[in-house]
């Protein structure tokens, strides 16, 4: 299909780029403290881009499909596009990454189903009538890139997800507790990390406890950072910088945040369940800091936007179905010197553990404006119980100029990232 | 599609499935003066399901051949599992039925040249663009998709399905540069093209609308009584009680199956709520179910009493109710769970400025992004939002969102207009990795005594 693709592209004067993905999963599934059974499931398909007299097109097929079809799709569309001066990848070398496991290809369907039982047991033994859900899925993912520039490139890799919650109703108060952990390699998993946070949740769950609206300092946990984090990663986007729709156009190399706060990006770190040895577009991964220091230093870029913008790429992510465009990959966020135990010793304030609703609301804007769905009322130093019916509003391009980091971090997904304390934040409740 | 009929008839299991399907897929990505993505894309896959001596076997594909191997994989994977499946599986009688279903289309958009569909969306961003110097970007999306659905089990059943879903949305952004803002143009359909046809005043409003927000006030947080929208009171009946009406919620949870009690009073009397695949033409509208059952309208609330729950087969079964149509997958990557199709809240008798006439401070709410629920709590973000002040609407307040307690808040309704409307989004509904679900919602103005709203 390689050798058919390059010759259909230049017998029509034209370049070209084919991505092919296979994609085999397997999951164990519990859900209320009952196991469900397993699923399998395995997916190709192939997308191509064509670039003749500066525009580009794009096409892909989910499954069967003749080449011939794919790429005549993509020469369909080309002229559409706007005219790019970027062209498809040469020979690179790609970096040498750690993304592929044999021991997650060959860990036994009984092995997961056991971890679930595990856990399951480990809940239901937390409290009575609790709930417990386990979901355990292995990805082994084929990814190969060629253009009739020269590259031709692919890599094996695998991903482990483990996703823990526990559910539990009394009286009308509904507890939902969950966390989740990928990687790439087995033996990075740190399961414990999400039974304490599970145990300690539902713990601290049994007491309830009030706040009154106002202003008050606030701790995010590294659960809620990924909320936390929505408008600032969509602000970080050189897509969006280039079209306008990040308040960070402009501020490349100027201080925005607090000084103690350090971002970086990267796809290269051992293990990450975004590890890769190049990106959608066959760039080879490199680590980037997006903000040093509180100084914007860079935005996350794809060729298109490295083009527009005269900044580096190798951050593009692409699907079967969807062309690449800048996104991040494993998220680091320097950790500060504040022990998590100082940060708590505060007169009165929330601390947070998940939000809701906060990707519906104004994030181009900077707001994290959602519902704490699990939160707890800080009083003195001590964790006094759980509020319900509680709202924040921040603005990180306000709120994150006045920061303080803990010492401690947690990896979960595509975070790596210590508490965040912010010391005045709007909170809104019955 | 006799094969794979042939191919699911089997004796051995105690039910076997097979869904296969076949589609193509256009999609127009504009930002601001930039026609980012226009691209075309075909997908054909499938899956097959089993049940045996209780337990299910799973496994999806997108190569075709050798149905009665995968089948054979799915029953040896349920077999092997006999012993570790405690709690045994089961489904809900349905009469075997053989329908072919075509789409019943108003404007098919095949018929429509792309370079036309192109020009059009890049219009209607310049237009945008060109209400307010403020009006910095636009982010319009618009996706047509046209597949068929190949559904048959050992039942009897047989199912095939025509379906189009077009969604999108054109989005202006405002900024003084200092702030952001941005509103929302959402279209939708299951027959009519010309749903994205017509658009200038809409457009021009909206941005005009989202360069307003620059220049609006925030609102101090707190709890306010709040008259929402049509669209809003759709994501609301969506988010706050559908979900929780998805009987998978509830059939294996004794303390849900209390909470959730046919016969249990759950909203005020003036409340009646239901969901269907009945109404045609919009993104909800559903015929037969995944699983090959009719689609039937249920009533969710009847004056303010629970009166039915949302099954899948398996669901029904457990909980000894009847199936409703309401077993959907959002591709052949997963197995039919219960999801909503057109949610909606009933029209009342009251006039929208009655209800506002009674407010002394509060909140007039429109539109929405979304919303969100865990069960118990939610939240919504409006578009647009207004300041009621004695009996009157103010000022424009900008970025709000709202709260509550969905027991509290469905008790809280004390005033419902009788504006019925159904407002068709781009997007879709979302549960567990099966995202995004075309389904609809509708509402007429609901007046909440008292929510939660987030603000400065």
């Amino acid at each position: 299909m390689k050798e058919k693709f390059i010759k259909l592209v230049k017998s029509r004067g034209a370049s070209g780029e084919l991505s092919i993905v296979i994609d085999y999963h397997f999951g164990v599934n519990f859900e209320n403290n009952i196991f469900k059974g397993i699923e399998e499931g395995e997916i190709r398909g192939i997308s191509v881009r064509v670039k003749k007299d500066g525009k580009i097109g794009f096409s892909y097929a989910e499954g069967d499909a003749r080449i011939e079809d794919v790429v005549d799709s993509a020469f369909d569309v080309l002229s559409y596009g706007e005219n790019v001066d970027f062209d498809f990848v040469k020979a690179l070398p790609p970096s040498n990454v750690r993304c592929f496991d044999r021991k997650i290809v060959d860990e036994s369907r009984d092995e997961s189903i056991k971890n679930g039982k595990e856990f399951v047991d480990f809940v239901r033994n937390l409290k009575d009538g609790i709930k417990a859900g386990y979901s355990e899925s292995k990805d082994v993912i084929y990814k190969e890139i060629v253009t009739t520039n020269g590259f031709s490139g692919s890599f094996d890799k695998t991903v482990k997800s483990v996703a823990v919650s526990a559910f539990y109703v009394e009286e009308g108060n509904f507890l939902d507790v969950y966390a989740s952990q990928s990687r790439s390699v087995n033996e990075m998993f740190d399961l414990e990390t999400l039974r304490e946070k599970i145990k300690t949740d539902i713990l601290a769950a049994n007491r309830t406890a009030k706040i009154s609206s106002g202003k008050y300092p606030v701790i995010f946990t590294p659960f809620s950072v990924n909320e936390l984090f929505t408008p600032l990663i969509f602000a970080l986007n050189g897509l969006n910088i280039y079209r306008g729709r990040s308040l960070l156009r402009g501020k490349l190399a100027k201080e925005v945040f607090s000084p103690n706060l350090t971002v970086v990006d990267n796809p290269t770190i051992s293990g990450g369940a975004y590890s890769v040895p190049f990106d959608g577009e066959g760039v080879a991964s490199e680590r980037k800091e997006l903000i040093a220091k509180g100084v914007v230093s860079n935005y996350l870029s794809d060729l298109y936007v490295s083009s527009r913008l005269k900044i580096a790429s190798g951050n593009a992510a692409r699907t079967i179905s969807y062309p690449p465009h800048p996104a991040s990959s494993n998220i680091i966020i320097r950790p500060g010197d504040v022990p998590v135990k100082n940060m708590l010793s505060i007169k009165r304030g929330l601390l947070v553990e998940s939000l809701m609703g906060v990707a519906m609301g104004n994030i181009v804007g900077g707001e994290v404006n959602g519902n704490v769905e699990l939160g707890f009322l800080v009083e003195n130093g001590k964790i006094v119980g759980r509020v319900k019916n509680t709202m924040i509003d921040l603005n990180i391009f306000e709120a994150f100029k006045d920061i303080a980091l803990s010492q401690e971090n947690i990896w979960l997904d595509k975070f790596i990232s210590p508490y965040f304390y912010i010391p005045n934040v709007s909170v809104s409740a019955k | 599609m006799e094969k794979i009929r042939e191919v699911v008839s089997r004796k051995d299991v105690d039910y076997a499935e097979i869904r296969l399907e076949e589609g193509i897929q256009t999609n127009i990505v504009i930002r601001g003066k930039t026609v980012e993505t226009v691209k075309q894309g075909r997908f054909i896959g499938g899956n097959v399901r089993v049940l045996s001596d209780g337990v299910w076997g799973f496994a999806y594909f997108n190569d075709l051949n050798n149905l009665k191997e995968k089948l054979d994989q799915a029953v040896s994977q349920a077999k092997a599992l006999k012993n570790l499946v405690k709690e045994k599986s089961g489904l809900a009688p349905v009469n075997p039925v053989e329908k072919v279903i075509k789409a019943s289309l108003k404007k098919d958009p095949s018929t429509v040249p792309l370079s036309e569909k192109v020009k059009l969306f890049s219009h209607y961003s310049n237009l945008a663009m060109s209400v307010s110097k403020r009006i910095v970007g636009t982010n319009i999306s618009y996706t047509d998709t046209r597949k068929t659905v190949y559904f048959a089990n050992s039942q009897g059943t047989y199912v095939e399905k025509d379906i189009l879903d077009i969604g999108g949305y054109i989005i202006p952004t405002a900024s003084n540069g200092k702030i952001m803002e941005q509103v929302m143009v959402p279209f939708g359909s299951s027959s009519d093209y010309s749903v994205v046809e017509n658009l200038d005043n809409e457009v021009k409003k909206r941005a005009l609308l989202a360069d307003k927000l620059l220049d609006a006030g925030r609102i101090e947080g707190g709890e306010y009584p709040v008259i929402i929208d049509q669209h809003l009171g759709g994501v609301f009946i969506h988010e706050a009680f559908g979900h929780l009406s998805e009987a998978d919620f509830i059939y294996e949870n004794e303390k849900m199956k209390s909470i959730m009690r046919i016969g249990n009073k759950i909203g005020s009397d003036i409340l009646n709520v239901f969901d269907s695949g009945d109404i045609p033409g919009i993104r909800g509208a559903l015929s037969y179910d995944d699983e090959g059952v009719e689609a039937r309208r249920v009533y969710l609330i009847k004056n303010g009493v629970l009166s039915g729950h949302l099954h899948s087969r398996e669901t029904a079964f457990k909980m000894g109710e009847m199936p409703t149509g309401n077993g959907r997958a959002v591709n052949y990557k997963f197995p039919p769970i219960p999801r909503m199709r057109t949610t909606c809240i009933e029209n009342g008798n009251a006039k929208l400025e009655d209800l506002i006439k009674d407010i002394k401070k509060g909140v007039y709410a429109l539109g929405s992004f979304g919303g969100q629920t865990n069960g118990e709590l939610f939240t919504f973000v409006p578009e647009e939002a207004y300041l009621i002040e004695n009996g009157k609407i103010e000022r424009l307040v900008r970025d709000i969102s709202l709260s509550g307690n969905v027991f509290e808040t469905l008790k809280n309704i004390v005033g419902i207009a009788d504006d019925f409307k159904i407002i068709d989004t781009g997007g879709g509904c979302g549960k567990g990795a099966q995202f995004p679900l075309p389904v609809s919602h509708g509402a007429p103005h609901v007046y909440i005594k008292k929510a939660i709203v987030g603000g400065k």
